[in-house]
């Protein structure tokens, strides 16, 4: 007989269905490297933020009576050729190079986003255009032009900015394949039809409800960008042409020892230590995820 | 097949006066262009000069009124009338002039002044060409049998360290891995007394000819530039043996009762190595970049440190010859890596 009652009772004795944050971080939990990852680059993260509140120096104080000064209990890790203080400079470069790393990875992640969408819903003429400019630019050597147009553009805009757009430049080709090779499994799906015929308008599939089912490998590739372009940028900065000296990065404070760094290779050790920890942490953050939010696995 | 040849090099044609293009638009048509740096407030260089320079590369007529976008393009590839290049008379029409198209790069302004842009690459790219291949071969043979021993075992400690490894290496920032080596063994070691490695140049002096003593002097370079390489490669070849292994054509082999390594070497591993191919052909872009900073760093005398020398020189030609045949090499890789994938997988070739 139809029952008036609102809820079935079957409803009421069932337990409730984790949610979906919940269940892939239980399965993220699982991955003991990235959990160590995680944790490292929260650490991290937290003091270089915070360095300017505690650090009792700044990364520009100069103090020439204590040059190369060993590690000790006022300079915990020493001092560089200016006697300024390493651990400072180390916390305050790391500001520099995360926020680059995520200010280049939000815009990369929206271009690409949006450029894959439109190649794999439109399909037709503008895939065949879109693809074939992505295909172009990932035939010239990327890195090269990198530092060309970094040359070129610091010229006028100040070196932050400078790198950032440098980086985004070439970043989002990548993401942008992989949008498009998702879109172009959903589009032949029942639902986007279904979708379709109830009246929905191109866009509103589009972004209601082909991206949040593409969302995982984008956050897969959002993660693992990071570290990606925390190298690109140290690297960019140790050849000259990214952030300039005397503004601390991982990648400057190597190449300002460059003339020294046989006599005192302990400066040259830690910014690059630094920069292998936190991109190996991202990277097996990004590892977990992927299996985390992988589809296919059953729990 | 040869259709497929014929097309893939027509494709790759097309895709070079493209990317060459862009390359020339970009370099000149960014605000400011190419002669910004001798115009920087402190530079040694007065105006006059500047635009003699521009006029000589073909930037500006002698006042400094930059020419129009599209006849600095055609200039660039062909200049009517200028010398060294060809002198012929097809059909009553005299062509006579030098340009890109006649193998004209210019000539060095700040760098080598006057020096042929051709001889100077020229007497480089051997060196980066070597180095550019060792490592691509020291890092195949290095990443094959990882990624294959990886896949087959497993969940076994060797493929939990392995795993760990390959982690570390793509994350590894390459330069402060070449210092570190530096560091090690060839500062240390000889402090220590004990045989070392070079740490920078590609040969002793005088000793040119003497194969030994150049690969001693690769050693370090190639290990730098293959490292990411081999961890990268090793990964993904590790994941796609894991996919070729579960299915049935695999079980099959077993089933039959066909020896381990016939299974995994004839059958698996060739299905296995199909993508990778497409992995290697997208990672050679990168190691131009990879070259650069590595040469840089092991003074290595190659054409990745003549580009960064001439870039913080300001020189142009110099920078626009290194773009252009890192393209050319980009391309015919990619269309090489296109011929061995349709070699190795008959499906596209009939596609």
């Amino acid at each position: 007989m139809a029952t008036t009652s609102t809820t079935l009772d079957a409803d009421r004795l069932a337990p409730a269905e984790p949610g979906q944050l919940t269940v892939t971080w239980r399965r993220f939990r699982k991955h003991k490297l990235a959990l160590m990852g995680l944790f490292t680059l929260i650490v991290l993260t937290l003091l270089c933020v915070t360095a300017p509140l505690f650090m009792p120096y700044k990364p520009d104080t100069l103090d020439l009576t204590q040059t190369f000064a060993p590690a000790s209990a006022q300079h915990w890790l020493g001092t560089d050729d200016l006697g300024r203080d390493l651990l400072t400079r180390l916390l305050f470069a790391g500001q520099i190079s995360l926020s680059v790393g995520i200010a280049c990875t939000a815009i990369v992640i929206v271009i690409g986003t949006l450029v894959g969408m439109i190649a794999g819903y439109f399909g037709g003429w503008i895939d065949t255009l879109l693809m074939r400019i992505v295909d172009l630019l990932l035939a010239i050597p990327f890195f090269p032009l990198l530092l060309v147009l970094s040359q070129m553009l610091s010229q006028y805009l100040d070196s932050f900015t400078t790198i950032v757009i440098v980086l985004s430049v070439f970043g989002w080709l990548g993401i942008c394949r992989l949008v498009r090779g998702q879109i172009l499994s959903l589009r032949n799906l029942d639902f986007v039809e279904a979708t379709r015929a109830l009246g929905a308008s191109n866009s509103r599939i589009m972004f209601n409800h082909m991206l949040p089912n593409s969302l995982a490998p984008i956050i897969v590739a959002a993660t693992l960008a990071v570290g990606d372009f925390i190298i690109s940028e140290s690297a960019l900065s140790f050849l000259g042409y990214g952030i300039k000296t005397p503004r601390a990065t991982w990648g400057n404070m190597l190449s300002d020892v460059n003339n020294y760094f046989l006599q005192h290779p302990l400066l040259a050790f830690y910014p690059g230590l630094l920069i292998l920890i936190t991109v190996v942490s991202i990277n097996f953050m990004g590892d977990a995820l992927r299996d985390a939010l992988d589809p296919r696995l059953k729990m | 097949m040869t259709a497929f040849l014929i097309r893939r090099l027509i494709q790759g044609v097309v895709v070079l006066v493209i990317s060459t293009a862009i390359i020339y638009f970009v370099l000149t048509l960014i605000p400011g262009g190419p002669l910004t740096g001798f115009r920087a407030p402190g530079a040694k260089i007065s105006p006059g000069q500047v635009n003699r320079l521009g006029y000589l590369m073909g930037i500006n007529d002698l006042q400094g009124h930059p020419y129009p976008w599209y006849s600095r393009y055609f200039n660039w590839l062909f200049t009517p009338g200028k010398k060294g290049g060809i002198d012929v008379t097809i059909a009553g029409v005299r062509i006579f002039g030098a340009g890109l198209l006649t193998g004209d790069t210019g000539r060095s302004i700040t760098y080598a002044t006057g020096q042929g842009v051709t001889d100077l690459i020229g007497e480089r790219l051997p060196f980066t060409l070597i180095l550019m291949v060792t490592s691509l071969i020291v890092s195949l043979i290095i990443a094959l049998p990882v990624g294959i021993i990886s896949a087959v075992k497993q969940y076994s400690r060797l493929d939990y360290s392995i795993t760990l490894l390959t982690f570390f290496g793509i994350s590894m920032p390459t330069f402060w891995f070449g210092w570190m080596l530096i560091i090690l063994f060839a500062y240390y070691f000889q402090q220590w007394g004990w045989p070392h490695l070079p740490p920078s140049l590609a040969f002793d002096p005088g000793m040119e000819s003497d194969i030994p003593n150049r690969l001693l002097h690769l050693v370090m370079p190639v290990t730098v530039l293959s490292l990411i390489q081999v961890a990268g490669w090793s990964r993904f070849l590790r994941s796609s043996m894991l996919e070729v292994l579960r299915l049935d054509y695999v079980r099959t082999a077993w089933a039959k009762g066909l020896k381990q390594r016939i299974v995994i070497l004839r059958h698996a591993l060739r299905n296995a190595l199909i993508p990778l191919i497409t992995v290697i052909s997208l990672s050679i872009p990168g190691l131009f970049g990879g070259a650069i900073i590595t040469e840089s760093i092991f003074s290595y005398p190659g054409m990745g440190s003549l580009f960064y020398n001439a870039l913080g020189a300001y020189d142009w030609p110099i920078v626009m010859a290194f773009l252009l045949i890192s393209s050319v090499l980009i391309i015919s890789a990619n269309i090489l890596a296109d011929v061995l994938y349709a070699v190795a997988d008959p499906r596209i070739r009939y596609s």
